[in-house]
C-alpha cells in the first residue's frame, strides 16, 4: 500500500489525481498549498510526491528542494506536475531533484503509469 | 662714480645729495646750452686774447715801423744836407756847375725828407727835434747853400768866416740829425724790446688761453660724458636685459640729466607694461588649460556624474573660490542641485531650496540671461544690484561675497547655471577667469544633455526589462490558466470515457469524443499561440549556435516515428552532405521541422510516405519535406502560412489541427534568414522547402566524419528504435 502525496491549488485537478490514484490503488493524500504539502510529507513520509509548481506561498521547486534538504524526505520521489513546458522550467525542475516532469495537460492514465514506473525505480536497488 | 641707489639714501638723503642730484638732473637740453655758452665763451676769450695781443704786437710793430720811417727820413735828410753840402763845396772848389747837382739833389729831397719825417715823428721830442733839424737845415740852406748856388762861380763872395759859420750850422744840423737818429735808435730799440715783451707776453697768454680752453673744454666733455653717455649707458643695458628676457630689469630712474630720466623712466614704463602683458597672456593661457583640462574632464568619461563633479571641484581649487556648484531646472521650473564642490570647512548646500518662488524667479531669470548670451557677475554682494530679492536671496543661501553665475545650456534651451562663489570676501574678477567659468559652463550644458539622455535611455531601457518581464510573466500566468481547466477537462473526459465513472453508452461515447478532439485542439491552440506569440515578440532567447540541419532532420525523424507507425505512413531521410551548418537557434529550427514532418505525416493517409531529404546548393542548405498527402487547393496556397487558416480538405477530413503550424514555422525561417515554400497538387502530395544561409564549413574532416557517421547510426536506428521511453508530451504539436 503506497501513500501518494499529490499538492495543486486546483480542487479539479486534485480530485482527478486523487482519484486515479486511488483507482489505481494507492492512497492519497491531497492538499492544497505547498506549506500544507510539506508538512505533510514530514508527517505522513509519503512513498511519492506529486507537486504542482505554480501554488501560492511555497512553490512545488520549493517543496521539493526543502524535502531534498531534510534527510527524512530526501528519498522521496517527487514527480513536478505543471503548465510550466519550457525547457528552463524542466532543467530548474530537474536540478532541485524532481524525478519526473509531467506538462499540463496530461492524460491521467499517462500520469498513474509515471507514477508507477518512478516508484518502481525507487524500489528498485540500483537507485 | 657709481652711486648706489640704496633705498635708505633715498629714503633719508643727504642735502648735498639732493642738490647734487637735482643739479644734475638739470635738463641735457639747458646743459648742452651751457656748455655750447661755455665754449663760445671759451672761443670768445681765446679770441679775445688773440685780437688783443695782435692789436698790441701790431701797435709795437707799427711804432717800429714808424721809428724806422723816421730814422730813414732822417738819414734821407743828412744825405740830402750832405748831398748838398758836397756840391756846394765843391763848386766853390771848382766853380763848376756840374758840382751843384747833388745840391739839387739834396735841396729836392731835403723837405721831402724833412715832410716825411715830420709825418713819422710823433711824440713832443721827436717832433721838436725834427722841427729843430728841419729848421737848422733850412736855415743851412737859405741862409748858405742857396745863395751860394746861386752866386756864380768864382764869385768869393763867402769867406772864411762864412764857411766856417755855416760848418757850425752844419755840424749843428749834424748833431741834431745825430740826435735825432739817436731818439729814433734808441726808441727803436725800446720799441723792440717792448715789442719783444709783448710778443713773449701774447704768447703766454694764447698758451694759457688755449690751456684753459683744453682743460675747460675737457672738463665740459668729461662731465656731459658722464652725466649723459653713463646714463644712456645703463639705460642701453637695461634694453639689453630685457631684450634676453629678464623682463624684471629696470632702468635707474636717479642718474643723469632730466631727458635721459625721462627717457629711463618711459623705458620702466614700457618694461612694466611689457612684462604686465606677458603675466597675463601666461594667465591667459594657464586658463586656457585648465578650460580644456575640464572641459576634456567632463567629456571623456560622460556616463555617470562623478567627472562632472571632479570637473566642478578643479574649476573651485584653481580659482581659489569656496563653492562651486551646478543648479539645475527641473520640471515646472523646480530647481535641484545635485553637483558641487566646497572647501573643507564648508557644508554642502541642500539639493531643493524649498521655495518655489525663488525658483521661478531664478529660472526665468537664466532663461534670459541665456538668451541673452550673458552671464551674472558680482564682485562685492554688499553692494546692492538690482533685481535686489533674487541677490539677497542667494547671497542668503550661499554666503556669498561674490560670485559668477553662468547659464548652462544647450540650444536654446536653458539647463540651469553654473554658480562660482567666495564667501572669504569681494573679489576682482578677471576676463580670464570669467572665459574658464563660461567655457566650462558651455561643457556642462553638453554634459548634462547628454546625461539626461542617458538617464531617458536607461529608463527606457528598464522600462522595456519591465515591459518584458511584465510580458513573460503574463505569458507564463496565461498559458498556466488556460492550461490548468483544460487539464482538468481532458482529465476528466479521458476518465469518463474509460468507464471510471460509470458505463458510457455508445452514443454519449460518440459525442464525448467530440468533446474530447476539441479539447485536444483547445490544447493545441494554445500552446501554438503562446509558441506565435513568444516567436514573434522575440522573447525566446535565440541562440546563434552551429546547427546540423540534417541532424535536427534524423531527431525530428526519430521522434515522429510513432505517429508515422500509427498512421502507417513511411518515413524516409536523405542525407546529401552531413556536415552542412547553419547558425540558428537548434530547439526552435527542431520545431519548425517537426511541424513540417507532423503536417506532413498527418496529412498522408495510410500507406503514403513522407521523405526528408537535405542538400546543399549555391551556399544554402536546402530541407525538403515531401509527402503523398491529400495536398492543398491551388487556390488556398496563398492562404496558407496566415494565421489559424485550414485548407479546406483538412477541415473536411476531420483532420486535426490547429492552423498555426506552418505560420509558426515560416515565423521561425524568417528569424533565421531563410526561406519557405511549398508546392502542393491535390490528392497527389506536398512538397516544403526549407532553405538557410550555408556557414562556411567549419568543421575539421574528422568532426565531418563522425557527424556522417552519428547521423548513419541514428537513420539506422529509426528502423528499430521504439518510442517508448520517450515523454509523451513531446509527441503531437509542440
Amino acid at each position: 500500500m503506497t501513500t501518494i502525496l499529490i499538492a495543486d491549488d486546483d480542487t479539479d485537478i486534485r480530485d482527478l489525481v486523487a482519484f486515479k490514484l486511488e483507482q489505481a490503488g494507492h492512497t492519497v493524500i491531497a492538499v492544497g498549498d505547498g506549506l500544507t504539502a510539506l508538512a505533510s510529507a514530514r508527517i505522513e513520509r509519503p512513498d511519492l510526491c506529486v507537486l504542482d509548481l505554480m501554488m501560492p506561498g511555497l512553490s512545488g521547486l520549493d517543496v521539493c528542494a526543502d524535502l531534498r534538504r531534510n534527510p527524512d524526505t530526501a528519498s522521496i520521489p517527487v514527480i513536478m506536475l505543471t503548465a510550466k513546458a519550457q525547457e528552463t522550467d524542466v532543467r530548474a525542475g530537474f536540478a532541485t531533484g524532481a524525478d519526473d516532469y509531467v506538462v499540463k495537460p496530461f492524460s491521467p492514465r499517462e500520469l498513474v503509469s509515471r507514477v508507477t514506473a518512478v516508484l518502481a525505480r525507487a524500489t528498485a536497488p540500483s537507485r | 662714480m657709481n652711486r648706489p641707489v640704496a633705498d635708505e639714501r633715498r629714503a633719508h638723503p643727504h642735502p648735498a645729495w639732493v642738490w647734487r642730484s637735482q643739479w644734475a638732473s638739470q635738463s641735457l637740453s639747458r646743459r648742452l646750452m651751457a656748455s655750447f655758452v661755455a665754449y663760445l665763451l671759451l672761443l670768445v676769450l681765446v679770441g679775445g686774447v688773440g685780437i688783443v695781443s695782435a692789436a698790441a704786437v701790431g701797435a709795437t710793430r707799427d711804432d717800429e715801423l714808424r721809428l724806422e720811417r723816421l730814422g730813414r727820413a732822417n738819414t734821407a735828410m743828412l744825405l740830402a744836407m750832405t748831398n748838398a753840402e758836397t756840391g756846394i763845396r765843391g763848386y766853390r772848389l771848382t766853380g763848376d756847375r756840374d758840382f751843384l747837382e747833388p745840391y739839387e739833389l739834396g735841396r729836392a729831397s731835403f723837405p721831402r725828407a724833412a715832410a716825411q719825417a715830420r709825418a713819422s715823428a710823433q711824440d713832443a721830442d721827436e717832433e721838436r727835434l725834427v722841427a729843430t733839424e728841419t729848421t737848422v737845415g733850412r736855415r743851412w740852406f737859405t741862409g748858405w747853400a742857396d745863395p751860394v748856388a746861386a752866386s756864380p762861380v768864382g764869385a768869393e763872395q763867402s769867406t772864411l768866416a762864412d764857411a766856417v759859420a755855416q760848418k757850425v750850422v752844419f755840424d749843428g744840423y749834424r748833431e741834431d740829425n745825430a740826435r735825432l737818429a739817436e731818439l729814433t735808435q734808441q726808441r727803436g730799440r725800446e720799441a723792440a724790446a717792448r715789442a719783444e715783451i709783448v710778443e713773449d707776453r701774447v704768447l703766454l697768454l694764447a698758451a694759457l688761453a688755449l690751456v684753459v680752453a683744453l682743460i675747460a673744454s675737457t672738463f665740459i666733455h668729461a662731465r656731459l660724458h658722464r652725466l649723459l653717455v653713463r646714463p644712456l649707458a645703463g639705460v642701453v643695458s637695461v634694453l639689453g636685459q630685457l631684450a634676453t628676457g629678464r623682463h624684471e630689469a629696470r632702468a635707474d630712474v636717479d642718474v643723469g640729466p632730466a631727458e635721459v630720466r625721462l627717457v629711463a623712466a618711459s623705458l620702466n614704463a614700457l618694461a612694466g607694461e611689457s612684462e604686465r602683458l606677458l603675466r597675463d597672456q601666461a594667465a591667459a593661457a594657464g586658463y586656457q588649460h585648465l578650460a580644456v583640462e575640464i572641459s576634456r574632464a567632463v567629456r571623456d568619461e560622460i556616463i555617470d556624474g562623478d567627472p562632472i563633479t571632479e570637473a566642478l571641484s578643479r574649476l573651485g581649487i584653481e580659482l581659489g573660490v569656496d563653492r562651486v556648484y551646478v543648479r539645475e531646472l527641473g520640471a515646472e521650473d523646480h530647481t535641484h542641485l545635485e553637483r558641487q564642490w566646497m572647501r573643507p570647512p564648508l557644508a554642502p548646500l541642500p539639493p531643493t531650496t524649498g521655495d518655489a518662488a525663488y525658483d521661478r524667479e531664478t529660472a526665468e531669470r537664466l532663461r534670459a540671461i541665456y538668451a541673452a548670451m550673458s552671464r551674472w557677475v558680482s564682485e562685492d554682494t554688499s553692494v546692492p544690484v538690482e533685481g535686489e530679492h533674487l541677490t539677497r536671496s542667494f547671497v542668503q543661501r550661499t554666503g556669498a561675497r561674490a560670485a559668477v553665475a553662468v547659464p548652462v545650456g544647450a540650444g536654446n534651451e536653458t539647463l540651469g547655471m553654473l554658480a562660482v562663489v567666495q564667501t572669504t570676501g569681494p573679489r576682482c574678477w578677471d576676463e580670464h577667469e570669467l572665459g574658464v567659468i563660461a567655457s566650462v559652463a558651455a561643457d556642462l550644458g553638453r554634459a548634462l544633455v547628454v546625461s539626461r539622455l542617458l538617464k531617458q535611455q536607461d529608463a527606457l531601457v528598464e522600462q522595456l526589462r519591465e515591459l518584458d518581464r511584465a510580458k513573460t510573466d503574463f505569458l507564463s500566468t496565461v498559458s498556466h490558466e488556460l492550461r490548468t481547466p483544460l487539464t482538468s477537462i481532458a482529465g476528466y473526459l479521458e476518465m469518463v470515457r474509460e468507464g471510471d465513472g460509470g458505463e458510457v453508452p455508445p452514443a454519449m461515447d460518440a459525442m464525448l469524443v467530440v468533446v474530447e478532439r476539441n479539447a485536444a485542439r483547445l490544447r493545441s491552440l494554445i500552446e501554438d499561440l503562446l509558441t506565435l506569440s513568444r516567436i514573434e515578440s522575440g522573447t525566446y532567447r535565440v541562440t546563434h549556435e552551429e546547427v546540423c540541419l540534417a541532424e535536427t532532420a534524423a531527431m525530428v525523424v526519430q521522434s515522429m516515428r510513432p505517429a508515422a507507425e500509427k498512421g502507417k505512413v513511411t518515413v524516409a531521410l536523405e542525407i546529401a552532405q552531413a556536415d552542412a551548418l547553419v547558425v540558428g537557434d537548434p530547439g526552435q529550427l527542431e520545431r519548425a521541422v517537426t511541424n513540417l514532418v507532423s503536417n506532413a505525416v498527418k496529412f498522408t493517409p495510410a500507406g503514403g510516405w513522407v521523405r526528408l531529404a537535405t542538400r546543399v546548393t549555391g551556399g544554402r542548405v536546402v530541407l525538403e519535406v515531401a509527402d503523398t498527402g491529400i495536398g492543398i487547393p491551388t487556390g488556398e496556397l496563398g492562404q496558407l502560412f496566415s494565421r489559424f487558416f485550414r485548407a479546406s480538405n483538412a477541415t473536411e477530413q476531420a483532420i486535426p489541427g490547429t492552423g498555426l503550424g506552418l505560420t509558426i514555422v515560416r515565423s521561425i525561417i524568417e528569424h533565421h534568414g531563410g526561406e519557405l515554400r511549398l508546392a502542393s497538387v491535390v490528392g497527389e502530395g506536398t512538397t516544403v522547402t526549407l532553405d538557410l544561409p550555408l556557414l562556411a564549413g567549419s568543421r575539421s574532416a574528422a568532426a565531418t566524419a563522425a557527424a556522417r557517421a552519428s547521423v548513419v547510426a541514428s537513420v539506422a536506428s529509426l528502423a528499430h528504435h521504439e518510442l517508448a521511453a520517450r515523454a509523451p508530451s513531446t509527441v503531437g504539436a509542440r
